[in-house]
């Protein structure tokens, strides 16, 4: 059964829920990734990446919704899907008893568009030595190594789930730069989760923010910083104003300083604030990555 | 065979006349008694190549029950189920080279065994009137049957389990709860009228009906439920 859903989607999910047995980790979960297009999905822990990874990869079955990977329903047909996707996993199981060169050999087998240049080209850039043995290897080495077997037969979907976590510096460095070559190269769709938003601010196109395993924001990730401001206001009575904009990310009152973090800035709201009685001094401030963050999960807190 | 070497290096010291001394020694030697010798220690030992071929071939079905506790929960347990999971590999082509490497290994156990026990049993009119009993057959039969559903169980357990040592337990366990399960029936319904005969009949042909038919039911459950399931 395969399910033509859109031809521009490199993934779509729609309505996604797991349940486990006294959790919910994804909760009516649906995103539509481009093809082509680099997407990085944020949370904090627990709020459902790995989870919605391991969907995506077909490797847990949700318990309401659909998942399409280039249009092939990944229940339905997943090996299909697993022929055209690389998946590199938060933790790295290659048989530890294998050694580089036979875990290379092992997948080489089982897919039909493994490069054999691209493989090569890859451990000799990572200094991987096919000898060794894979339980050997430093942890750095098995993300390198794990990154080499997503990647060589050249997929056109890889997913990365949180694999540069515990990396060193140069590590994770080199790990970005191999996965940077290999979207610049090919084209590919990636999507990532990760907790750096260094690593989504540099490699991202758009960013999902995933909370208590809802999606809280989708979007292109310039658009987001350009649209989205906090505003810091003077009151003059201690008291935020009646009439408050729309689409108010978080705010706080301490003292008499009002933030508030909006999004779909625009200048009328900054003008319908200042225009409020009890409001004495407005500054807009720009957001970075990792404020926007902090603000959508500290309203999200503050709410539940 | 020290004896014989000793035996004929003394005849060559006598041949060349310098073994009298040792000749003085040993005295001359009984040919016969020395083959008689040789032959009782061939027989000794082909005896306990028997024994020992008879016992391995019920010590295999701990071989079994470690193949089919590990074939599924085993590879959940050092976690390669995952790193397997996300290849593009057919559950059918893991499926069938585990139960390749079972048969092979109990047919590898199996073959050399019977084929040890064939030849000394046929050396040895001893060992052929002690192995050739009419009961050997069905004490090989239960053994067999004992294997199947050591395997057929632990390979159920192991379907849906990420611990081998539940699995294996699992298995290890069933016969005994099937004799157990038997007797208590026995005790149950017929204890009144039945001889001691009567209910050992009874709980063999009991145990040679229900293992065969849980191994098989565990063997099906455990490869449909493997086959249709989604997690590593």
């Amino acid at each position: 059964m395969t399910t033509q859903v859109d031809d521009h989607a490199a993934i779509e999910l729609m309505g996604l829920t797991k349940q486990f047995s006294r959790s919910t980790a994804v909760k009516d979960l649906s995103l539509r990734v481009d093809r082509g297009s680099t997407f990085g999905l944020i949370g904090p822990n627990g709020a459902g990446k790995t989870t919605t990874m391991k969907m995506l990869m077909g490797i847990l079955r949700p318990t309401t919704g659909a998942v399409t990977v280039l249009g092939t329903n990944v229940f339905a047909e997943p090996l299909v899907v697993k022929q055209r996707v690389g998946y590199v996993p938060e933790s790295h199981h290659i048989d530890r008893w294998m050694r580089v060169g036979e875990a290379v050999g092992f997948c080489r087998s089982l897919y039909e568009s493994w490069n054999d240049q691209t493989c090569q080209q890859m451990l000799d850039r990572f200094e991987l030595d096919p000898n060794k043995k894979v339980k050997q290897l430093s942890k750095g080495m098995l993300v390198k190594l794990s990154l080499v077997l997503a990647v060589s037969h050249e997929p056109e979907v890889l997913l990365l789930d949180e694999p540069m976590a515990g990396l060193d510096p140069l590590a994770r460095e080199e790990f970005l730069d191999g996965v940077l070559r290999t979207i610049c190269e090919r084209g590919q769709t990636v999507i990532f989760s990760t907790h750096s938003l260094d690593d989504v601010q540099r490699l991202a196109d758009t960013v999902g923010i995933l909370y208590d395993g809802r999606l809280l924001v989708h979007r292109n990730i310039e658009e987001l910083l350009v649209m989205t401001k906090r505003i810091r206001a003077t009151l003059t009575g201690g008291h935020p104003p009646d009439c408050l904009p729309e689409n108010i990310i978080w705010q706080r009152v301490q003292g008499r300083e009002w933030l508030v973090a909006v999004g779909d800035f625009t200048v009328e709201k900054v003008q319908q604030i200042r225009a409020q009685e009890g409001v004495d001094r407005v500054e807009v401030i720009d957001l970075g990555l990792e404020d926007l963050f902090k603000d959508f999960i500290r309203e999200r807190k503050a709410v539940s | 065979m020290a004896r014989s070497e000793r035996v004929s290096s003394q005849s060559t010291d006598s041949d060349h006349g310098g073994g009298a001394t040792v000749s003085a020694l040993l005295g001359r030697p009984d040919r016969s008694l020395v083959v008689k010798t040789f032959a009782t220690g061939i027989l000794q030992a082909a005896g306990v190549f028997a024994g020992a071929a008879f016992y391995s071939l019920g010590l295999s079905q701990v071989t079994v029950t470690l193949l089919g506790g590990n074939a599924f929960a085993g590879e959940r347990a050092d976690r390669s189920a995952e790193f397997i999971a996300c290849l593009p590999l057919p559950r059918t082509r893991r499926l069938s080279s585990k139960l390749i490497l079972a048969i092979s290994a109990t047919a590898l156990i199996w073959g050399i065994n019977l084929l040890v026990l064939w030849i000394l049993v046929n050396l040895s009119p001893e060992l052929r009137s002690k192995f050739n009993s009419p009961d050997m057959p069905l004490m090989l039969s239960y053994v067999a049957i004992t294997g199947l559903v050591f395997y057929g169980v632990s390979w159920l357990i192991s379907s849906f389990q990420s611990s081998p040592t539940f699995a294996v337990v699992g298995g290890l366990l069933t016969p005994l709860l099937v004799i157990m399960g038997l007797n208590g029936l026995n005790a149950a319904a017929w204890a009144t009228d039945m001889d001691v005969r009567s209910v050992d009949r009874f709980v063999g042909i009991g145990y040679a009906i229900i293992c065969p038919i849980l191994a098989i039911v565990g063997f099906s459950i455990g490869t449909w439920y493997y086959l249709t399931r989604i997690e590593p």
